[in-house]
This record gives structure tokens, C-alpha cells and sequence, in this order.
């Protein structure tokens, strides 16, 4: 072996081994799970802000400050970007169920489904979170339904009608899963 | 009104040359006069006394003693003794390096002026010092011997054995860059070597298991758990109220665990 490739081969392995090292030092980026740590508990402090914000508007008769309030939270800066936390998925996802409640009260049937759109992208998994989700959608098209029927447009207001009835069978679908996850991790039957 | 002489005054220290010695001055006359009949002015301490002997040394100066006579000739340098000063004076002066002909005195004023104020040295000596301690090493040493030394030495070897290689190099017209260019790649493979010894240990003892005592942290994970059934409409406040104080136990739980208590 001719010096020069001894030297190759000794530049190689220290490239590898720091690279090695690099990885394996803490901070690097791994994709493990994130510990609860400040970041997500100052996400959920700033969560639960605006949602008593938005209890206090709702008792005030100011749907629309409430709607505000929703709509601050669903856009404000997440917590680890780069790896999805579970529980700041879940709080969006409700947070995004409860801006659609919101506007569904206020007749915003669209803007309403846009924010249960919204929503799902962050909870794929059957759990309540989605469960609910997909109720609040059915409610959602059970609105658009009656408007429609009120509006005279009987064959838009049966194809709502249906939709609705299918969102809500889904949602039964979805909670009959998450019963029967429940009970298997809890050993039952 | 014409005054009278009954009524002149006549101060008290009134000095008369013409008043008889007093009987102070009589004492003080013959001390002056026994002192000036002894043999010397030796103990005589007063001012008058040496005046007077001063005056009569000066007018008639007397014979030294023996005792006298040789202390002035002990304080006076001979002859030779002036010479070898001169010379002395001269080797020192124009700073040259003493000659094996000068007297031993000019070798030892030499070393002592050397000793305590060096001047530099020039190249040239400096090249000549150094040629004589190596003439007295082993003239078989090598550049190759000396990487090999450095490489048994982890680059420990001083500079001085690489500037002995370069100096022998360059005497046994060895081309001596080649010898350099070997040290430096065994140089290279050692410190490579070494940083990739430490980024193993550092990928081994970060990526080791917990240990046993330290309890792991709460991940992030679904909130499923805390709820039981299905959500009701107007509860969501009071799921995040659930979410954020089950997270705030974990995260004071993580803390402690991060700070060794648990």
C-alpha cells in the first residue's frame, strides 16, 4: 500500500468516525421520541389561554371573539416541528373541532368544514380526537342540510342529509375502534 | 538739660583688650600649650588644638613614624601592579576575546563581565556551538531514524532532534524533504488515529443504555388515555385543563429526573 492511500484511508476513517460521533452526540438530530420538556408544556400553557379566552367571549354572547381566539391558537408556533408530539397534534386537532363548533353556531357552514378539514390532518389514528372531528363535521352537513331544505332545495338537502348520516356512522365506526383498543390494552375481552 | 557723666551707660558685655585674662581664659591657654608641647595631636578634639597642630605641621612638619610610613606605602600601587591594571583596563575595554598569551587576570575579568552582562552571540558562532555538540553525537543517526523516533514518541519528539536530522540530512546529501514528508504522514495517522479512537469512545458512551438508577424520561405521547369516552360538546376547555395538568406532572417529573433526584 503506497503512502498515499494509507493517508486516504486514514482521512476516510476519521471523517467516519467523527461523522459517528456527530450522530451519536445528544442534540443531534434522531428521530426518537421527544421528552415532555419546556417547549410543549409552554404550547399547552398557551392552549389552555385561549380556550378559557374564548369560554370567557362564548359566556359573553362574542362568538366571534371566541372564534378569534381558535383561530390564534391553531396558527401559532408549534413545538418540535421537525418530530410531531403527539399531545400538541391532539390539542390542535380539538382546538380545530372546537373553531368549527364555533362557526358552525355562527351559520359559517364552510369556513366551518374547512376547519374540520384542518383538523383531521393532525389526527390520522382513530382515537376521540378524530372521532369527534368527524361528529362535528356531521353536524356540520346536518346544518348545511336544513339550510338547503329551508332554501327549497330539496336534492341538495337529501344528498347533505346523506352525507351527514355517513360522517355519523363513521363516527361510530371510529369510537366502536377506540372502545375496542381501550379494552385490549386494559386486557379485556 | 546737659547730661552727665555719672549718668553714661556702660553695657555688661563691654569687651576690654585691655582687661587682664580671666580665669577661664588662663585654663584654656595652657591646655592649648600642654597639647602643642606633647608628641602628637592625637585626643585633643578641640578646634583650637587641631588648628594649631595643622599650622605647625605646616610650618615645620616632623618625621613619619615607621608604622606611618608603610601604611602610605601599602596604599600606593607599584609599578607592576599599575601595568597589569592598564592592561586589564585595556583587554576590557575593546571587548575582544582574551588571547592564551594574557595573564590570567584578564581571562578571569573576562568571565565575570561574560557572566554578568552576556553579549549575543553572532550566526557564525552561534553555527559553530552548535556543529561542535553535534560532532560529539552519533554521526549514523537518520531522518529515518528520527521519524521513527517522532512515530515511537506520539510527536513528542522536540525540535531539536528534527533540526539534527536536517542537519545530518543535509551533510550526508540525503534529500532530506523526503524524510520530512514521512514524518509528517506518520504524524497525519497518528493524530487521525487518535481523533477517530476518541469519536468511537464518544459514539459508544453516548449511545450506551440508561443506567440502571437513572428512570427514563416521560416522552410525548397521545392523551388518549386520559379520557375514557367519547368527547361531549362544550367540554374542550376542560380537555386541554386534563391535558396540560397530566403533561405538567410529567414535566416536573422529567426535571427532577434531569437534575439526579429521583
Amino acid at each position: 500500500m503506497t503512502r498515499r492511500s494509507m493517508s486516504l484511508l486514514a482521512l476516510s476513517t476519521l471523517m467516519l468516525a467523527l461523522a459517528g460521533g456527530f450522530a451519536a452526540t445528544p442534540g443531534c438530530s434522531r428521530q426518537d421520541d421527544v421528552a415532555v420538556d419546556t417547549q410543549i408544556m409552554a404550547f399547552l400553557s398557551e392552549a389552555r389561554a385561549l380556550h378559557h379566552q374564548a369560554n370567557i367571549k362564548e359566556e359573553a354572547g362574542d362568538v366571534p371573539g371566541a372564534i378569534a381566539a381558535m383561530e390564534r391558537l391553531v396558527v401559532t408556533s408549534r413545538p418540535h416541528p421537525e418530530r410531531k408530539a403527539p399531545e400538541v397534534e391532539e390539542v390542535l386537532a380539538d382546538a380545530y373541532a372546537r373553531l368549527a363548533e364555533l362557526r358552525l353556531r355562527k351559520g359559517d357552514l364552510d369556513p366551518a368544514a374547512t376547519a374540520v378539514k384542518g383538523g383531521l390532518e393532525h389526527v390520522t389514528e382513530p382515537t376521540y380526537f378524530r372521532g369527534h372531528l368527524v361528529e362535528v363535521q356531521g353536524l356540520i352537513e346536518e346544518a348545511r342540510a336544513a339550510q338547503l331544505a329551508d332554501a327549497g332545495n330539496t336534492a341538495e338537502a337529501a344528498r347533505a342529509r346523506e352525507h351527514a348520516i355517513q360522517l355519523l356512522e363513521e363516527v361510530v365506526k371510529i369510537q366502536d375502534q377506540v372502545i375496542k383498543s381501550s379494552l385490549g390494552k386494559d386486557g379485556g375481552p | 538739660m546737659v547730661e552727665r557723666d555719672d549718668d553714661r551707660h556702660v553695657p555688661d558685655d563691654f569687651d576690654d583688650p585691655d582687661a587682664p585674662a580671666s580665669a577661664e581664659e588662663v585654663a584654656a591657654s595652657k591646655r592649648l600649650r600642654d597639647a602643642l608641647e606633647g608628641a602628637s595631636g592625637e585626643g585633643h578634639a578641640t578646634p583650637e588644638a587641631e588648628l594649631a597642630f595643622a599650622l605647625r605641621a605646616a610650618w615645620e612638619p616632623g618625621s613619619l613614624s615607621v608604622d606611618e610610613s608603610r601604611a602610605v606605602l601599602d596604599a600606593t600601587p607599584s609599578a607592576e601592579e599599575q601595568a597589569l591594571a592598564s592592561l586589564l583596563r585595556d583587554a576590557l575595554a575593546d571587548r575582544r576575546e582574551p588571547r592564551e598569551s594574557d595573564n590570567a587576570a584578564v581571562h578571569f575579568a573576562h568571565a565575570l563581565r561574560a557572566a554578568f552582562a552576556p553579549s549575543e552571540l553572532d550566526a557564525a558562532e552561534h553555527r559553530a556551538i552548535i556543529d561542535a555538540a553535534l560532532a560529539k553525537m552519533p554521526t549514523q543517526v537518520s531522518g529515518e531514524s528520527v521519524a521513527k523516533t517522532a512515530a515511537k514518541n506520539e510527536l513528542a519528539a522536540p525540535q531539536a532532534i528534527l533540526d539534527r536530522a536536517k542537519t545530518v540530512d543535509d551533510k550526508d546529501n540525503v534529500v532530506s524533504l523526503r524524510r520530512r514528508a514521512t514524518v509528517v504522514r506518520v504524524a497525519f495517522g497518528i493524530v487521525a488515529g487518535g481523533l477517530a479512537l476518541a469519536a468511537s469512545i464518544v459514539f459508544v458512551v453516548t449511545s450506551a443504555p440508561m443506567r440502571e438508577h437513572e428512570a427514563p424520561l416521560a416522552k410525548a405521547r397521545t392523551t388518549a388515555p386520559l379520557f375514557s369516552e367519547p368527547f361531549k360538546p362544550g367540554e374542550t376547555s376542560a380537555r386541554i385543563d386534563r391535558i396540560a395538568s397530566a403533561r405538567a406532572s410529567d414535566f416536573r417529573d422529567n426535571r427532577f429526573t434531569k437534575w439526579g433526584v429521583r
